[in-house]
């Protein structure tokens, strides 16, 4: 079937031409202009006064104290008493207690299942417990111990996603039982493939379903943690067998198995993949801490204390951390009172909400923050303010590398921008680029929009790239170019115009 | 001459109808009917794809043309623009994403649209039929790798997810598609 020539076909019957400008257009876009027109005169009236407030608004901020608030969640209760795990896609939130599943997208809980009794001859769900939940849009998955158990392949906002033939235990069927290892260590989703932690080995959920084999041994590893992956790449969170640390980072070949990297990281809790980078929150030396891992270099790019507890005050332990444009949100036990950090990864700033109860996890769906709470189970919900259009930065702005513009680079594309410092007549534009020489800063655009800066930068490919490779990286590299802001714009808010 | 704020190749043009050079003072009247021309038809088949809809694609294309229409005045260099009209067309397809009853709508709508007659009339319903019943997300990730031939990473940022999740939207879509269209 080739796709390409398919939607060519239907594109150019359908749409053979643009219809015609329409005199409306045309009217609005003047109107548009003479609104741009005024409102830049007043900017530039208002700069030269020195009255324009906004003006570096998007250059790196002033640290700000962590402020607690109530937060506005509101609660639904399920049925049972431990809750478990917690995931979250689109509208729906999906939550384990007592060894059951339940959906949620509006105010009413509805169960999944019930689960099959047993699977290949296996006790199912009279001692199963939900270790972990995972949902992407092609489905749910369930890492169930003691057997070790998925389920998926459905439509996430499908009320019953797990079909009796869609159990397979992780470890393959059949399989000896030695591999039913469990799936404390959680599940993630990503590289094509399912992931699941077993006790002290990983499996690997292949396309085909049928098989799950083990890719990372139980070498050097007393038990898995959590695992995360993202960008291709693969990870554990384990506590290693050498004494050295209890906790460590590893970063696995996903295919063969074999470990690729070490990060000893004492006092960490669990791992998580989001806005392009890998987190790790911890518990050390007095404080909660949040890790942030480049994937692909895996080195710790930014370390975050989220919240400090000194001497005798309880122990800040974070049980989960969920990502939703650039804020990371981290659910937290403090004693017996629950809270939840948000990190802002674009400001570095930190706001502290009051939760209902001591959290067990907490997701973060298309415009909702899941937060999961048991004894009893219950699940709170509050509203994410305009989620879609948030970047997060990846990279720490001392490794970014300054780069030219080099015009006439070939497949030209927007970057968003990471930060934007004004300097007089010169403008300094921090973002993610791609790497060379797929990714290639080609240049920038300035220009006013209503009183403000307006800055596009264009990215492209180097001519001599062949066909088929210039798609060839996908993480983002920290880059850095100034240009000079033409006499007329300078003084005015700097905006990124591919999020306006 | 002064330059008149579009880009250089576009500073001196002919009049697009009648092939004479254009006066320096009627440029400035006519930027968007020439940025129109040279980009609209591409523009309204991508939104096309993306929404199944002409009329609806139409819409769309006007409005991203509204809203680039101010911006044009200190444009150094025409590469830019396309992949940034692109992008104003997939923002505007992807905000109507949250207007869920707006998107009930159009749904109402595609079902009435109609598709314009010719020798394979049922293999275009079908291919469209089969377009709309992708999720939005997959959807786009198709029209923009297979018709737009972005890379992955491109399109995990127009649609604003990760570039893991592109390959799994387009290998869930193609199986649907597979699927839809070999009955």
């Amino acid at each position: 079937m080739d796709v390409k020539q398919l939607l060519s076909d239907l594109a150019e019957r359908q749409m053979p031409s643009a219809p015609p400008l329409r005199p409306g257009t045309v009217q609005r876009a003047h109107r548009r202009r003479a609104m741009v027109a005024a409102a830049t005169s007043l900017a530039v009236v208002a700069g030269a006064l020195g009255v324009w407030a906004g003006i570096g608004s998007l250059s790196r901020p002033r640290p700000v104290p962590p402020a607690e608030r109530d937060a506005s969640f509101s609660m639904i209760a399920l049925d049972g008493t431990e809750a478990t795990a917690l995931a979250a896609h689109g509208d729906a939130a999906w939550a384990a207690t007592d060894g059951k599943l339940y959906r949620v997208a509006g105010s009413e809980p509805e169960r999944i299942g019930p689960f099959p009794d047993t699977y290949l001859g296996q006790p199912f769900e009279q001692r199963m417990q939900i270790d972990d939940l995972a949902a992407n849009e092609n489905g749910v998955w369930v890492a169930a111990s003691p057997v070790g158990a998925r389920c998926g392949e459905s439509d996430a906002v499908a009320k019953d996603p797990c079909g009796d033939a869609r159990w397979i235990p992780a470890g393959g069927a059949p399989q000896p039982a030695r591999f039913f290892a469990g799936s404390r260590g959680g599940i993630a989703i990503g590289n094509g493939s399912t992931w699941v932690g077993g006790t002290t080995v990983m499996y690997k959920v292949t396309t085909d379903q049928r098989d799950a084999p083990v890719v990372a041994p139980r070498k050097g590893v007393r038990s898995i943690v959590g695992i995360a992956s993202t960008l291709g790449q693969v990870f554990a969170l384990v506590e290693p067998d050498d004494g050295r640390v209890d906790r460590a980072l590893l970063s696995i070949e996903p295919n063969e198995g074999g470990g690729l990297g070490r990060l000893d990281l004492p006092g960490a809790l669990i791992v998580r993949a989001g806005l392009g980078s890998l987190w790790v929150a911890a518990w050390h030396e007095g404080a909660a801490m949040l890790y942030q891992i480049h994937p692909e270099r895996f080195s710790i790019l930014r370390t975050i204390r989220l919240i400090e507890s000194p001497g005798d005050a309880a122990k800040v332990l974070i049980k989960g951390l969920a990502f939703s444009g650039s804020t990371v949100y981290a659910a937290a036990a403090r004693g017996d009172q629950g809270i939840v950090l948000a990190f802002d990864a674009r400001t570095g700033t930190v706001e502290t909400l009051r939760a209902a109860g001591v959290p067990v996890d907490i997701a973060a769906g298309h415009e909702a923050l899941w937060v999961l709470h048991s004894r009893p189970a219950r699940l709170a919900r509050m509203t994410i303010p305009d989620p879609w259009d948030a970047h997060a930065p990846i990279n720490d702005d001392e490794r970014a590398e300054a780069v030219p513009e080099r015009p006439g680079l070939e497949h030209p594309r927007i970057t968003r921008i990471d930060r934007l410092e004004p300097s007089g007549d010169r403008l300094t534009i921090g973002f993610l680029g791609g790497d060379y020489p797929c990714g290639m800063l080609d240049h920038v655009e300035l220009w006013e929009d209503r009183g403000r800066l307006m800055v596009l930068v264009v990215e492209g490919v180097r001519p001599t790239v062949r066909d088929g490779q210039w798609g060839c990286k996908s993480v983002g590299i920290g880059r850095t170019t100034t240009v000079e802001i033409p006499e007329r714009l300078r003084g005015l808010e700097p905006a990124d115009a591919a999020q306006d | 001459m002064e330059p008149m704020g579009l880009w250089p190749s576009l500073v001196v043009v002919e009049d697009v109808a009648t092939g004479e050079p254009v006066e320096a003072g009627r440029i400035e009247g006519r930027r968007l009917e020439l940025l129109y021309r040279a980009h609209a038809t591409k523009a309204a088949r991508t939104a096309y794809l993306l929404t199944g809809d002409a009329a609806l694609a139409d819409d769309l294309v006007q409005e991203a043309f509204v809203r680039l229409a101010g911006r044009f005045v200190d444009w150094r260099r025409e590469d830019g623009f396309e992949p940034y009209l692109r992008r104003t067309i997939v923002n505007l397809f992807r905000t109507r994403l949250r207007r869920i009853e707006r998107e009930r709508e159009r749904h109402r709508r595609v079902a009435a649209s109609p598709v314009a007659a010719g020798g394979d009339l049922a293999d275009l319903i079908a291919v469209r039929d089969a377009l709309m019943r992708l999720s939005e997300r997959q959807r786009a990730a198709v029209v923009l790798r297979y018709y737009e031939d972005l890379p992955e990473a491109e399109i995990a940022d127009l649609i604003g997810c990760r570039p893991g999740t592109v390959k799994s939207l387009l290998s869930r879509a193609m199986d649907a598609l597979r699927a839809e269209l070999s009955r």
